[in-house]
């Protein structure tokens, strides 16, 4: 009854559904700023008493300082709970310089909650999928991120205790805010001719170029803000940090030596611990986009060409939706992890896809396109900071006295620069990229059971046969589900008559059934493709009403009453 | 009146450990006697709770000495992961008691004893249970064949004796037949010698939930011993939702980790590393033979060729590039390789063999000695075990020995292979360990045999064996303790070059038999390198340069980290040489500058 109900909501939904009416008044944030951890918790908590039927707010686990991981549900809850039904999972800032991966969770929570009931293709959506948002993994570092000094690149991993130079001391040498105005941007040094590898570019002295041809250089590029704090020798190289949440997931994990940044055995740090178990605790998960930056790319894996090939009808539904996404994101493109970006074993998204069946892609947030639509030079983005920004962007040079390289300036665009987006273009990043998520959502499998065929074979024997659309993208099991047995394929009962025979019809016009040899009863089909009907076939014994199940775990539990006549 | 009540029950539990087998109950009881009496060399602690709620135990054995436990050079034993390998349980146990029956001996005063006796407490005592079986899974949960019913389907004791053996069923299609020289014995039909095969083999049990297959669901979790990150099979439902998911794989990786004064470990399990070689699962990609093919941005961003090259090749051309210094934190052929994706070795390092060969012949003198066989094979360690993942992964020097196997038999005739040993130890010493064939019906009314080999013979030896196995074993682990490195400063000299001005050099080495690092270590990197640093007293400073020098591996007797600076200070000032290693020792010596 209860089911029925649900697929009731689905059908109507576009024109019956009310809006939500909220307990209290949500908030109502701007999406052209970044949010600091606290004010990002407020917010959840806020949706959370907002609106208390639709969103849970839970804590998954605790970062490297003691944080609270926050995991958000939304589900309708009239069409059943949030377990059951398909389910699109989304999280942001797992590496924590790649900050604004949190925005745009916070984005999809604001959208989808305010327009539910407004907007037919969205209302449609939430009534049958779940989201789950984990808005902030790696939750201590980004809280750093704007508390202490940092740049757009730091910090970036895991609370990880490592002793990068291998020396005996941890985290000797980290960087310094010298100049003290709370960012850490990059050293120069004046040198006589001939000493360095750079000049000052002619068309703008705040940048460098490399020297070319006959030229001699006068500039020395010194990296990033800091001295020589152990008296080693070596400037900043041993910096807190480093393992690499988004190289710690345990499927293709490889250690240290092979992948850099890797932990000493998968999900060893509690930040992707809580995300890897919270996969496996929600089994529907069919959808995953695990938000990073920069690049404006729509990755999906496998992350090492070493890795097992994703089977063809997966690639297939990867591509339809990842290829939709090139035209919803301006300058983004769609590929494969390891041949359009880099090698990276042990990813969020191919953790999801080969751990849990779930169709996983990473957006790498931000472009520099996007400043003047066109690719953006060191001097265009100069431009853009000066044009644009007013100069917001850039920490113009300044002289300093620095213990081991003497005169120096220092100076260099600010960490919140160069991966996260301008403010006044953050919001369109924000909706083009929540857009996409939807997209994904869309096409979580939709089952329905279509007319089944009933032919009287002898008295009290009956073929049934029973069509089962899938009229979304992505099936009902992925297809890497069933080549490494990840969980329970799809499951077809029939209560009210005895089960003789069973199986899935290969061709309905030439009769032909592929037959499961034993316990008919229990008829375990490896998923409707996308897009696809599947006819299973039953051979009857009984009179009166059936009741057929269909049970994915997946794409949620459907049932229909068939008569036997 | 203490130390007479401590030798009496010392010697009893003596009795009991080397010769019987101890259920989990026994031995948690007994390791808590031991640390009760014992409290100046042995400490007992919980490690971690299993999926079925049973405590893992680890024991540290040290006697007070000038370093501290935790910083000396250490032996890790880890036993029975796989849960049936109960004789490892009681070599772990005996190994205990020898041990602390050496309280005052230097040996306990300079190394320390880690020992994990029951690596996979929800399987221990499958050995004693009413139906004895081998039994792998701990007590969590698993649809281990995907059919949404959960434990539904494990072995029966079909023929009532209390133990699953096998099961046979006639089949024209199958794959077996008796073999002509043993009936008893099931062999593979050779179609090209005109054999015809008369049975398929199962393990003993009916279809229970008559899904077409016996036996392919049992009740419980994962297996513990296939649940490592190095060989981890990602298609099979009990090696784990991923690597490292199960709290006892969980709890013995964050205990050696914790503890990298780890020297070299063993492990107690099914295989013999000593006996037969580790052959790995694929090249061992030793740094000489390796190729690599940066990726195009990494080759634009090195300024090199995207083509195949030998890492050989490349460190010249990458030496002195700053980028590849950048990108590698120190350029080597092993940060080459790890930096252009070589990949993981997948067999051991030749140069390690070299080391494992030189203790299996002194293992195999002790097995002689011990009257116990030396010439029989090994079974290679388990991909997705422990074993694997302390050598590729953590980077230790590690060896799998189980304690015991069937002797090898002299060729006679009749049988070959590994069953003829089996079934000659069978007739010889074993008779019960195989039962006979015998009909059964199943409740399908299926007809079918049982039989075949007692789940434990070829595993567990009988009481004076298992005596005889534990005291060698113990004896071995005590050896192997006296071989670790040791760093020591060999050399030190000053020279003064100009008033005020000195030239200081010093060099350390390592005086044991092993070398301080595993070659596979080098490229992994999970363990600090030798330093060799010289401190300066206040107002003493370096002309230039660092303080400190670095050897990524000192081998016992040739190896030498040499260090040279240049000190600006007066004459008589004290300087102190100190080489540090995490785990082979430290030294100092000081110099005074005349």
């Amino acid at each position: 009854m209860k089911l029925t109900l649900a697929i009731l909501f689905a059908l109507c939904s576009a024109w019956c559904a009310e809006l939500i009416k909220p307990a209290k008044t949500p908030p109502d944030p701007a999406f052209n700023r970044l949010y600091p951890n606290a004010e990002v918790e407020k917010l959840l908590k806020a949706y959370a008493e907002s609106y208390p039927d639709w969103v849970k707010l839970e804590a998954i686990g605790k970062g490297g300082e003691g944080d609270t991981i926050w995991a958000v549900t939304i589900t309708n809850p009239k069409t059943g709970p949030a377990d059951g039904k398909p389910a699109i999972y989304v999280d942001g800032a797992t590496h924590a310089n790649e900050i604004q991966g949190t925005e745009v969770c916070l984005y999809l929570i604001n959208y989808a909650l305010k327009n539910y009931g407004k907007l037919a293709r969205l209302t449609e959506v939430m009534d049958r999928a779940t989201i789950y948002v984990v808005p902030m993994v790696n939750v201590s570092s980004r809280r750093k991120w704007f508390t202490q000094p940092a740049t757009p690149s730091y910090p970036r991993t895991l609370i990880a205790k490592i002793d990068d130079d291998r020396d005996g001391k941890i985290d000797e040498d980290p960087f310094d805010d010298l100049d003290g105005d709370g960012e850490i941007t990059t050293m120069r040094k004046k040198v006589p001719l001939g000493q360095g590898q750079y000049k000052v570019d002619p068309k703008d002295p705040r940048l460098l170029v490399p020297v070319q041809g006959d030229e001699l250089g006068d500039y020395l590029l010194l990296g990033s803000e800091g001295i020589d704090n152990d008296g080693d020798g070596l400037v900043n190289e041993d910096t807190p940090g480093y393992v690499d949440p988004n190289r710690t997931f345990g499927y293709g994990f490889q250690p240290r030596y092979v992948q850099a940044g890797a932990s000493d055995y998968p999900l060893q740090y509690p930040e992707t611990r809580a995300v890897a178990e919270f996969g496996l605790k929600h089994p529907n998960i069919m959808a995953v986009q695990s938000f990073h930056n920069s690049g404006g790319f729509i990755l999906r894996g496998p992350g090492a060409p070493s890795e097992r090939r994703y089977p063809a009808s997966d690639s297939r539904a990867y591509d339809l939706i990842g290829k939709e996404g090139e035209k919803m994101l301006p300058f983004y493109k769609y590929g494969v992890i390891f041949s359009m970006l880099y090698t990276a074993y042990g990813g969020t998204t191919d953790h999801f896809y080969g751990r849990y069946g779930a169709f996983a892609f990473t957006n790498e947030l931000n472009t520099p396109k996007r400043l003047f639509h066109n690719d953006a030079t060191p001097q265009e983005s100069l431009k853009f900071n000066d044009e644009l920004t007013q100069g917001r962007q850039y920490v113009e040079w300044k002289p300093y006295k620095h213990p081991q390289y003497g005169d120096i300036e220092i100076g260099g665009f600010k960490h919140d620069t160069i991966r996260a987006p301008e403010g006044f273009l953050q919001e369109e990043e924000c909706h083009r990229n929540v857009s996409f998520v939807l997209f994904h959502a869309y096409h979580l499998p939709r089952l329905q059971i279509q007319e089944p065929t009933v032919v009287n074979v002898s008295p009290n024997l009956w073929r049934v046969q029973v069509p089962v659309l899938n009229d979304r993208a992505l099936p009902s099991m992925a297809e890497i589900a069933s080549v490494l047995k990840l969980h329970r394929p799809d499951l077809a009962t029939v209560e009210g008559a005895k089960v003789v025979a069973s199986g899935v019809v290969r061709d309905a016009y030439l009769n032909q059934v592929d037959y499961q040899v034993s316990r008919p009863e229990r008829l375990l089909v490896n998923g409707i493709p996308g897009l696809r009907a599947t006819t299973l076939f039953f051979l009857l014994e009984g009179a009166g009403e059936i009741t057929f199940t269909y049970d994915s775990v997946k794409a949620g539990k459907f049932t229909r009453k068939i008569a036997l006549r | 009146m203490k130390t007479m009540k401590y030798f009496a029950l010392l010697v009893a539990t003596a009795t009991v450990g080397l010769g019987q087998y101890a259920t989990f109950a026994e031995a948690e009881r007994k390791l808590a006697d031991l640390a009760r009496l014992n409290p100046e060399v042995m400490s007992l602690e919980s490690i971690g709770t299993s999926a079925g709620g049973r405590k893992i135990y680890a024991v540290r054995v040290a006697a007070r000495g000038t370093v501290l436990p935790e910083a000396r050079p250490a032996v890790f034993v880890g036993a029975n992961l796989v849960g049936y390998h109960n004789a490892g349980t009681q070599a772990a146990l005996g190994l205990v008691e020898q041990l602390l029956l050496r309280k005052g001996d230097l040996l306990l005063a300079t190394r320390t004893f880690y020992i994990v006796p029951m690596l996979n407490p929800d399987a221990h005592d499958s050995y004693f249970a009413p139906v004895k079986l081998r039994y792998g899974l701990n007590a969590g949960k698993l649809d281990r064949d995907r059919d949404g019913l959960v434990g539904e389907d494990g072995v029966n004791d079909l023929n009532g004796d209390g133990r699953i053996t096998r099961m046979r069923l006639a089949d024209p299609n199958g794959p077996y037949l008796p073999d002509p020289a043993d009936a008893r014995v099931l062999k593979r039909a050779d179609p090209l010698k005109g054999e015809k095969g008369l049975y398929q083999l199962y393990s003993e049990g009916g279809d229970d939930d008559r899904d077409g297959s016996y036996n392919e669901d049992p009740v419980g979790g994962a297996r513990p011993d296939k649940n490592f990150a190095h060989g981890w099979a990602d298609d099979d439902p009990e090696s784990g939702p991923f690597p490292g998911s199960e709290p006892e794989t969980r709890a013995v990786m964050d205990y050696v980790l914790a503890r990298r004064n780890i020297a070299v470990a063993l492990v107690f399990g099914p295989a013999n590393n000593l006996l037969t070689m580790p052959r790995g699962s694929g090249p061992a990609l030793d740094i000489g033979q390796v190729r690599v093919t940066p990726q195009p941005q990494m080759a634009q961003a090195l300024g090199i060729e995207a083509r195949s090259y030998s890492v050989e090749e490349l460190l010249p051309i990458l030496q002195n590039s700053p980028t590849a210094q950048q990108f590698t934190g120190g350029v080597s052929r092993e940060s080459i390789a790890s930096l252009l994706g070589a990949g993981p070795a997948a067999a051991p390092s030749a140069e390690d063999l070299r080391y494992y060969e030189a203790l299996a012949s002194d293992y195999k003198k002790l097995l002689e000695k011990g009257g116990l066989d030396f010439k029989r094979d090994g079974a290679q360690s388990a991909a997705g075990g422990l074993q694997n993942w302390l050598y590729y992964h953590y980077g230790a020097m590690v060896v799998e020995l189980d304690i015991w196997g069937v002797p090898k038999k002299p060729a006679a005739g009749g049988l070959t292979g590994p069953s003829a040993d089996v079934m000659a130890y069978i007739d010889k010493e074993a008779p019960q360990g195989f039962v006979p064939w015998t009909s059964v019906t199943l409740p399908d009314g299926t007809k079918a045999e049982v039989g075949g080999l007692d789940p434990f013979v070829e595993i567990a030896p009988p009481a004076g064996e298992l005596a005889r196995a534990v005291a060698a074993h113990a004896g071995f682990v005590q050896d192997l303790a006296g071989k670790l490195a040791a760093v020591k400063i060999l050399s030190t000299e000053a020279k003064q070059l100009s008033p005020g001005v000195w030239q200081v050099k010093a060099s350390a080495g390592n005086t044991g038999f092993l070398p301080t690092h595993t070659q596979h270590a080098v490229r992994a990197r999970t363990w600090l390198p030798v330093r060799l640093s010289v401190s300066l007293p206040g107002g003493v400073s370096l002309v230039s340069g660092k303080t400190q020098v670095a050897s990524e591996r000192l081998t016992g007797g040739l190896g030498q980290l040499k260090g040279e600076w240049l000190v600006r200070a007066a004459a008589g000032t004290k300087l102190s040489f100190t080489v540090s290693s995490q785990n082979a020792g430290d030294d100092r010596q000081e110099i005074i500058l005349q």
